[in-house]
């Protein structure tokens, strides 16, 4: 039987939506039985995916416990039982989609091929994945991640993967009958009032005073989170509010889903859950989050962005990926609601965030974010620029108009060319040295161009993370560089034509109620 | 009653039935000589019930089934209501991964003496990541197997004798006439026993145990039933010489493997004479001129033939035999090592129920190289420190490689630690 062992040690919305990779490994022939590695206090959500056999539980609070010293003895023994747990099978396939350290190690000691990020033989980090190496840069570099999580992971197994076929599952999650509602009466609203980190947290006043205005209106609201709710909590008591703060497992959230019409919530698991679900939803990126990456994958669901001010001209950081969610006003959710179940137009300022809507995108297989209330010009073209240019370099995608005319073009293919001479270096040191100082030469050329602009810069990341991946002897190495810069010189289009628009934009009158960086 | 050792509530579920049944008995009552306060769950008297579902036909597997789970939710629920320091199982013992899981949370530690083969049963693989400890009677590749499904501590723990039970007896005429014979064996007809026997006829031969051919009515001893633990005691010293011949798992007549047996110990303490196959840790345990070993059958054909006619030598040999038991391998000087094993530097218990960490005692890396034993990568890097080294991850991480070779598998464990406290200092869970 082929065994897979992925490696999953991240949060509840993570592992649902790499529930679809799980199942392109198995749709492509490279695992039969699936182990999930995943910390202990994700058990229960790991359990809810169809695709999983079998569980790996890490326990933090057993091998974390006493590794500062201070008390008791090192857990010497629990970590090699760890790593006998996850060499006793034979794995022929092992998929890393954590990106820590200790990720990297798991992975270099499960085995000596993997996809995703791990460790050589020295210690020296590894991607092995364009896909993963995409991931592991925009990291970096979040605003400018252009794919959804969903999409990263499955490409890194099958590109062609249709669009229903990404769409995440969840055990008996078919959603349940749901009335057609025309207003407000009886909308039954499932309203989360947290996420995991409070970076991407919409304020509970914010969120309480939404609560009051729907039950206004004759909503019916069951309200969750994973914390019980304080005494000075903001919400009304209401016989149309019910408070299930800290009272729910995931079954019961998925129970919920199926019995409600629609949810609101920040980024977080349960939104996640929703949108396995098909439950429509209303959701406020922030903080940490952004809805490019992290949007529910389902169609039609209504995230609220608040833009990142200057972003276009933001030099990238990994700490900073949208502005605090506390941006986005109430009436702005209410608004979004109302279009989202009664179809209703909306017109409000939107200088400090747009609302987009998710939609298959119909060039490249994937979830794509269409702006349905205000918008974010520049930034929204770069991303339609970058996602073609990552399709096209990485994602086997076509690319019909090659053209090596635009300066970011010519520097990969020049960087393409340098790679294949020494490819073809003659036994000679003396030459081969000249040919590859030759090669550094035009990757700083290159590195240097991507880095004077904020977009660019998780393109600078991955060839930076690409280059030190390649494995194999010089000419292998060579070979494989070649091969990757010429392919981002035939896609480097779409990034010259991006940094054209910007150029003109620059000079091009602006409505005032468009958000325009 | 040791005076050096914190008095521990032990709860001890017994086996069934079965060989491990009065190992269990012998070690609960080793726990209470040591000053422990005792819980013994004697499920033995629940074996009847156990048989008469085997009556039921097709779900006679899942009643027994759930009667074991019964008597392991009982254990621990028992457990949980005394407020136990300790659950000792052994092989066999009803026991649950659930009810295992319960007791760690309630703060209560578990541990499992393997008594048996882990070759010749699998039921092992699926519990023993969830115990505390397990303790294992064999040397070698065991305990790498062991902590390959996941044991987070794994200690070598020979079986031992009861001198209350085991010891020199007065044996009455009639027994003798029973019980003894000029040469003895006491064991069940494994394939490599049977097979011995057949081609190496030994004459006045009394075989007691069951499942022997039964047409060995001349040797076999009424009928092949069962022999009680002081049944044992009796043929053990009316007998001039037992033959102590370990079973084999691998087509061997004599095969040399890796534990030593009860009935070693045993002998020894009835001040009997035993000539005994060769195991890989019997040096160890007793040397020559305490028990006679064979390791062919040649060897076996020529003792019997030198010890048959020289009594003085055999009475000598015992004597000494017994002596050794006495001041190493008793169950009391077991458990003595078990509970330091489990409580080093006889530590409080914590009973919180979130109980991670046992005692803020210092660590060093002693204590380290046990808790790899049987792990020769990490037995290895662990060489380059002093046992007296103060066990500190630092330590170990100054050793690492740092990108100029290719790490081990034990260096690369170390990186993982370092790595996972990293990460807990980023996160705010480790305080740097």
């Amino acid at each position: 039987m082929k065994r897979a062992l992925v490696i999953a040690i991240t949060r509840l919305g993570d592992l649902i939506q790499i529930e679809p990779m799980l199942r392109a490994l198995k749709a492509a022939g490279r695992a039969e039985h699936i182990t999930l590695l995943v910390e202990r206090s994700f058990v229960e959500i790991a359990s809810e995916l169809p695709s999983v056999d079998d569980l790996q539980v890490v326990d933090f609070a057993k091998i974390l416990g006493t590794l500062n010293g201070s008390s008791g003895v090192l857990p010497v023994a629990d970590y090699m039982a760890l790593s006998h747990a996850i060499v006793r099978e034979k794995h022929a396939t092992l998929v890393n989609v954590t990106h820590t350290r200790p990720s990297m190690v798991l992975a270099a000691l499960a085995g000596e091929d993997s996809i995703g990020v791990t460790l050589d033989p020295e210690g020296h980090q590894v991607v092995n994945n364009s896909w993963l190496q995409y991931f592991f840069a925009t990291n970096l570099a979040r605003p400018w991640c252009s794919f959804n999580l969903v999409d990263i992971y499955v490409n890194a197994i099958t590109p062609q993967t249709r669009f229903a076929d990404r769409k995440p599952q969840l055990l008996d999650s078919a959603p349940g009958q749901r009335a057609v509602r025309r207003d407000w009466q009886g909308l039954k609203v499932l309203l989360h009032a947290g996420a995991s980190q409070s970076d991407k947290q919409w304020p509970e006043h914010s969120v309480g005073e939404l609560a009051k205005a729907l039950l206004d209106r004759g909503a019916s609201i069951a309200l969750i989170g994973a914390r019980r709710l304080e005494s000075n909590h903001p919400f009304p008591t209401h016989a149309r509010l019910q408070d299930l703060t800290g009272r729910t497992s995931v079954r019961d959230v998925i129970e919920l889903c199926r019995q409600a019409d629609v949810m609101v919530s920040a980024d977080s698991g349960p939104v996640h859950i929703a949108a396995a679900t098909r439950l429509p939803l209303v959701v406020i990126e922030g903080g940490s989050a952004h809805a490019f990456e992290t949007a529910p994958y389902d169609l039609n669901a209504l995230v609220l962005q608040p833009h990142l001010s200057d972003v276009t001209k933001r030099i990238p950081s990994k700490s900073v990926t949208s502005a605090p969610a506390e941006v986005v006003p109430v009436t702005a959710v209410l608004a979004a609601l109302e279009l989202r179940m009664f179809g209703e137009p909306i017109a409000l300022p939107t200088r400090e965030y747009t609302i987009y809507e998710t939609r298959e995108d119909r060039n490249v297989p994937g979830l794509m974010l269409a702006p349905v209330v205000g918008t974010h010009r520049a930034y929204e073209s770069w991303q339609r620029r970058l996602r073609r240019f990552w399709s096209q370099a990485i994602g086997g995608e076509a690319s019909l108009n090659a053209s090596v005319e635009g300066e970011i073009a010519r520097l990969f293919s020049d960087c393409a060319q340098q790679a294949q001479r020494v490819s073809r270096a003659a036994s000679s040191v003396a030459t081969l040295q000249a040919r590859a100082n030759a090669l550094s030469a035009a990757e700083r050329n290159l590195q240097a161009r991507l880095l004077r602009q904020p977009a660019l810069h998780h393109v600078a990341q991955f060839l930076q993370i690409a280059r030190s991946s390649v494995q194999g002897d010089v000419a292998r190495q060579a070979d494989a560089l070649a091969a990757l810069y010429s392919a981002c010189s035939m896609a480097a289009d779409a990034l010259d034509k991006a940094n054209s628009e910007m150029i003109n934009m620059t000079y091009r009158n602006t409505p005032s109620l468009e958000g325009v960086a | 009653m040791d005076m050096r050792l914190p008095q521990r509530t032990i709860v001890v579920p017994t086996p069934l039935y079965g060989g491990s049944l009065p190992i269990a008995y012998h070690a609960a009552s080793a726990f209470e000589q040591l000053g422990n306060n005792v819980h013994v769950l004697p499920f033995d008297s629940a074996y009847s019930l156990y048989e008469l579902f085997g009556g039921v036909g097709a779900m006679a597997p899942r009643l027994k089934g759930r009667l074991a789970e019964l008597l392991a939710d009982f254990a621990c629920e028992t457990a949980i209501a005394l407020h136990a320091d300790l659950v000792w199982y052994t092989a066999q013992s009803p026991v649950t991964v659930a009810a295992l899981q319960r007791l760690r949370e309630a703060g209560i530690t578990t541990a499992l003496w393997f008594v048996e083969d882990v070759r010749r049963f699998d039921y092992w693989r699926h519990i023993v990541a969830d115990f505390d400890c397990v303790y294992t009677i064999q040397v070698g590749d065991a305990a790498e197997a062991l902590r390959q499904h996941g044991a987070r501590k794994v200690v070598y723990l020979p079986m031992a004798a009861n001198p209350a039970l085991h010891r020199p007896l007065t044996i009455a005429d009639a027994d003798r006439l029973r019980y003894g014979a000029p040469v003895s064996f006491v064991g069940a007809g494994y394939p490599n026993r049977v097979a011995l026997f057949e081609r190496l006829p030994i004459p006045d031969l009394k075989i007691w145990g069951n499942d022997w051919p039964t047409e060995w009515n001349s040797r076999l001893q009424e009928n092949g039933r069962r022999v009680t633990s002081e049944e044992t005691a009796l043929i053990y010293n009316a007998s001039k010489i037992n033959l102590n011949l370990h079973s084999a798992v691998n087509g061997e007549l004599l095969m040399r493997g890796d534990f030593v047996n009860p009935r070693t110990f045993e002998i020894a303490a009835c001040g009997a004479f035993q000539l005994v196959n060769d195991q890989a840790p019997l040096a160890d345990l007793f040397d020559d001129s305490e028990v006679a070993v064979v390791r062919s059958l040649q060897d076996l054909v020529s003792a019997l033939e030198r010890f048959s006619k020289d009594e003085g030598m055999r009475s000598a040999m015992a004597e000494r035999a017994r002596q050794r038991v006495l001041r190493e391998h008793t169950y009391v000087q077991r458990m003595r090592a078990a509970l330091e094993a489990l409580f080093p530097n006889h530590g409080t218990v914590d009973r919180s129920p979130q109980k991670a960490a046992r005692s803020t005692a210092l660590y060093t890396m002693r204590d380290l190289k046990d808790a790899a034993w049987g792990d020769a990568d990490m037995q290895e890097f662990l060489s380059q420190f002093a046992d007296n080294e103060r066990a500190a991850l630092d330590t170990l991480v100054s050793k690492l490689p740092n990108g100029t070779r290719s790490m081990t598998r034990a260096e690369m464990i170390v990186l993982l630690m370092k790595e996972f406290r990293q990460w807990g200092v980023d996160k705010g869970v480790i305080v740097a």
